[in-house]
């Protein structure tokens, strides 16, 4: 139900006029194709930053750090 | 001249005439051909093939070819395929009205260079426009004539279990190549169809005495289409080892984004040969300096209907998905 | 150039190792048969988890130690049958360019013979394939004259886009952009399945995207009221059985709590801008699952101060009550599958009258519904 991807953000822009927060795109790559993706959901999210995609929007960046914990 | 196709243009008269005369005839060697109803050919003496293909890609023009040099290599590599020498091409043209005159050149041209390429003379043809919104820009059909050169049948009947599997090289450029035009798609570094013509490698396969049981083109439809048409004519299961398939670069992060199968991706300039367990390494050597490489083999039908399938990095196994012909991208 | 996605991005992460996948994956089945001390049966909720299962055989590799059971979690099977025959109906509409996702255009509606929307559009209807809502925004902008629908279905990793492009609507103005919305939420299906006296789930792999939007507070409760094991797992392969395994230590252990195997991406609270966009937009309520029949908090709706863009008000539609998810097809048992108490196998019409190119249901439409899924497993492993 939710293909998403990783990909790394390349650069950040917003839109000229209006709420930042609601047009703030970013140009992410992912393994060669590079698109434009929403980070309204992401405010926290930086240059350099591996984020999770789906349809267009950003949703979570990725933690290289974690360290998998068993139950 | 005006700089676009007229409807006169196809009417039989003087505009007719003109448009053959100054932007077609670049794509015949022979001048002498352009005044015939039909192409007077004087054929070396052994068996024929026949091959015909229909060209409609949208768009017109992309990284790497365009609908021209696809129809001409196409037909010739059908004819490849059988293990026959391309010799002879016949070109039709479906022109739209308000067709700009400079793309019909650049084709012409781009046409003219793919025979020479090939080796094919083209030898027939004709021009037919149609009414604005009735052809998409062009639509192009060619026929070819090609001598044999196998000694032996290249027919999906000869393949048998033990048989290997080898493809000449990387997948999915073209169709990726068509999806990056068709849908904006930006592709760092960017990716060019594959479109080239395959005369060559399967006469190098022929003369290594690799002895092919098939050969396939591998086209609309990709590897995953061509090997369902094999194993069902064969009566053989086709079993692919999936970590040594060569996916081109940008295939497999393109396909993930945008939720479809690589496997279904059209190519232009490869093919798939299926030749004899002893004749795997002699195939290997000719095949490897193009990219290509051993990907799986033939084994006898496990269950009433031949299957492909594909034996994962896991260990595990899983059939081919099915395709229905429509490349239709995925969310879920 | 070798194919191997098994991690999905290039840099390697400390987990998932890039090197040996099968040495990797063969660790983590032995632990697994290693713990155990019987068969479990566990469902994944998620159609992307059942696709990564199916595609990398992993039923297979976990043969007599976990069987696994394919859940609901498919909008293309769930999607009420009336909501197709109403964007069947708005796509042949003058006047309306309908955008949908492209897993929706072979799913039958609920007549037999209705056809899809890739029939639609054979026949003249303006029907356009969009792999983002941002699409459905750019035609709108291009072309005023037109009334553009998009068929707004997912579950909530695909809320949040949506509810985005409604605010977006809103703020520009626009009058040409509407929704057929069939949002659905995954724990509410996920209660019923648990509460269901037949019920042959004993854990449930959760979505790991859904969990990034929501977090892990739903879930929580949901394994502690329903006693039930839950982990939330990632989407590679070596992700999933880890998660397979991070659930059957659960079982053996018999702690029936919440566990997340996939902290990389997943935190506890989710992501609170998604979670405040989709409170704005949206509000909770009861509502039909093709398939499942009424699911209490089960799916999402417009607030009213969007309720403008609802496409079934501006197009008079109607709203469909519980019984739009019927079925004129007789001979389909998809709610028996979706609840995961029937295996297609089992279904006399499985691959004879019913496939992929003439499903008679849903779930066999989608690439990973359940039904779609089973086909796809060689015949010499059933």
């Amino acid at each position: 139900m939710c293909l998403a991807v990783c990909g790394r953000i390349l650069s950040i822009s917003t839109a000229a006029a209006g709420d930042p927060a609601l047009w703030r795109c970013a140009e992410v790559d992912f393994d060669g194709l590079r698109q434009t993706v929403s980070l309204a959901c992401l405010p926290q999210a930086r240059i350099g930053d591996q984020v999770l995609v789906h349809v267009g929007l950003a949703l979570s960046v990725v933690r290289d750090d974690v360290v998998r914990d068993d139950p | 001249m005006a700089e676009h196709i007229l409807l006169g243009h196809g009417g039989g008269g003087s505009l007719m005439q003109e448009l053959i005369a100054t932007e077609l005839a670049p794509l015949y060697c022979d001048p002498v051909q352009l005044g015939l109803d039909a192409a007077i050919l004087a054929l070396p003496h052994g068996r024929l093939a026949f091959s015909s293909d229909a060209s409609v890609v949208q768009p017109l023009e992309f990284a790497g070819g365009d609908i021209g040099k696809l129809a001409v290599i196409g037909t010739a590599n059908d004819l490849a395929m059988v293990g026959a020498r391309p010799l002879h091409l016949s070109v039709s043209l479906i022109l739209e009205e308000g067709l700009p005159l400079a793309l019909l050149r650049r084709l012409v041209r781009s046409m003219a260079a793919a025979a020479i390429d090939t080796g094919v003379t083209i030898v027939a043809g004709d021009t037919k426009v149609v009414e604005r919104g009735k052809a998409d820009g062009v639509f192009i059909s060619t026929s070819g004539i090609g001598l044999l050169d196998s000694p032996n049948p290249i027919t999906p009947q000869a393949i048998s279990p033990g048989d290997q599997l080898l493809l000449s090289g990387d997948l999915g450029r073209h169709g990726l190549a068509i999806l990056a035009a068709r849908h904006g798609l930006d592709l760092q570094p960017s990716v060019a169809s594959d479109c080239a013509p395959l005369w060559p490698q399967v006469q190098a396969l022929l003369a290594a005495g690799a002895e092919p049981h098939g050969l396939r083109d591998l086209t609309r439809g990709g590897l995953g289409s061509v090997l369902v048409e094999l194993a069902e004519a064969s009566g053989c299961d086709l079993v692919l080892d999936e970590p040594a398939l060569p996916l081109a670069p940008g295939v497999a992060a393109s396909c993930e984004l945008l939720g479809l199968e690589p496997l279904h991706l059209a190519n232009e300039g490869r093919f798939v040969a299926v030749v004899p367990c002893d004749r795997r390494a002699a195939a290997e050597a000719v095949l490897a300096p193009g990219g290509g490489r051993w990907v799986g083999a033939v084994q006898a039908a496990a269950s009433p209907q031949p299957q492909v399938r594909l034996r994962t990095a896991l260990g595990s196994e899983r059939l081919l998905p099915p395709f229905s012909g429509d490349m239709l991208p995925r969310i879920c | 150039m070798t194919w191997c996605v098994m991690t999905r991005e290039a840099p390697a992460r400390p987990f998932m190792p890039q090197a040996s996948p099968g040495k990797a994956v063969a660790a983590v089945v032995a632990d697994l048969q290693a713990i155990r001390t019987r068969r479990w049966t566990l469902m994944e909720v998620c159609g992307g988890q059942t696709h990564s299962i199916v595609r990398w055989g992993l039923d297979q590799l976990l043969a007599g130690a976990v069987e696994l059971v394919h859940g609901p979690g498919c909008p293309v099977c769930v999607t009420p049958a009336h909501t197709i025959d109403q964007a069947l109906a708005l796509a042949m509409h003058r006047g309306v360019v309908l955008c949908s996702f492209g897993d929706m255009l072979t799913v039958p509606g609920s007549h037999r013979g209705s056809g899809d929307l890739l029939q639609v559009r054979a026949t003249g209807g303006d029907v356009r394939v969009i792999t983002r809502p941002s699409q459905a925004l750019e035609l709108a902008r291009a072309h005023p004259e037109r009334q553009v629908v998009l068929l707004a279905v997912g579950f909530e990793t695909t809320a949040p886009a949506i509810a985005l492009l409604a605010e977006q609507v809103r703020v520009l103005g626009l009058s040409n952009l509407s929704l057929l919305l069939a949002q659905a939420r995954v724990v509410p299906a996920m209660a019923a399945i648990a509460a269901a006296p037949e019920r042959r789930v004993q854990g449930f792999l959760a979505a790991g995207h859904v969990a990034a939007v929501m977090g892990q507070g739903e879930l929580e409760q949901l394994a502690l009221q329903r006693q039930i094991p839950v982990v939330i797992t990632g989407f590679a392969p070596l992700e999933l059985l880890q998660g397979v395994l991070a659930c059957v230590r659960l079982l053996e252990a018999g702690t029936p709590r919440l566990h997340n195997a996939y902290a990389q991406v997943v935190r506890q609270r989710g992501n609170p801008a998604a979670q405040a966009l989709l409170r704005q937009v949206f509000s909770v309520a009861d509502g039909p699952w093709r398939g499942l029949g009424t699911v209490a908090a089960g799916v999402l709706q417009l607030r009213p101060s969007y309720r403008h863009l609802d496409a079934r008000l501006r197009f008079g539609l109607g709203a469909g009550g519980a019984g739009a998810c019927g079925e004129a097809e007789p001979r389909c048992r998809a709610d028996q599958v979706l609840q995961g108490v029937l295996r297609p196998t089992a279904c006399p019409s499985f691959g004879v009258a019913c496939t992929p190119h003439h499903p008679l249901g849903a779930p066999m439409v989608s690439a990973e519904g359940a039904c779609a899924a089973y086909l796809q497993r060689s015949s010499r492993h059933g």
